[in-house]
């Protein structure tokens, strides 16, 4: 189970279930491992079925949460319907953790078709899917 | 949850991340049919979830 602030839930609707296109941003933590900080990103070239971020801006944000005892958590993208990671992001979520020997990353889908988030946590080895409360 | 990370360093994104919708299966080098979570599989001429044909293999 994680706990998500209502605010961050607000801003990704605000922002992810605005676009026809995909988008993302990175998710962090600032209390107690609460994911409360979010970090919007429209990428570079998206389209209806592509994320690219844009790995400069957000390079740079997280080193400005580095330096602000933010923790990355990780990061969501949104799909147009599909609720399930694709084999694609999964790969790409196990290239992250591996570039940061970090051994987990949260990467939520948001469904801009139906504004829900489905949280998933992956591993080396696994796609999990996680529970949630949206917390003040 | 735990999440580590390298000390007094922070998370970098590799250059090549990129997030697509891609659910093509590598064994009927079929891309991306079917709508919802659904991939239409041409082995077995049917809609199948990803997770659930045992003839999609993932090209990741």
């Amino acid at each position: 189970m994680i706990n998500v602030s209502s605010k961050t839930v607000s801003e990704i609707n605000e922002s992810l279930g605005a676009g026809k296109i995909e988008s993302g941003g990175l998710l962090g933590s600032l209390n107690n491992g609460d994911i409360d900080v979010f970090f919007f990103d429209s990428g570079i070239d998206c389209n209806a079925g592509e994320y690219n971020p844009d790995i400069k801006k957000l390079n740079e944000q997280l080193s400005e949460w580095d330096r602000s005892n933010i923790a990355f958590r990780g990061i969501i993208h949104s799909h147009m319907d599909k609720k399930e990671l694709s084999p694609k992001d999964v790969f790409m979520a196990r290239k992250l953790l591996n570039a940061n020997s970090l051994s987990s990353v949260l990467m939520p889908v948001y469904v801009i078709n139906s504004k829900s988030i489905i949280w998933y946590e992956v591993t080396d080895k696994t796609v999990k899917y996680m529970d949630h409360h949206v917390i003040k | 949850m735990k999440q580590e990370k390298m000390e007094n360093k922070a998370v970098k994104l590799p250059e090549d991340l990129s997030f697509a919708a891609d659910y093509s299966c590598y064994n009927c080098k079929y891309m991306n049919g079917g709508s919802g979570s659904q991939i239409y599989c041409e082995y077995y001429r049917g809609y199948y979830d990803p997770g659930y044909c045992d003839h999609f293999i993932s090209k990741y």
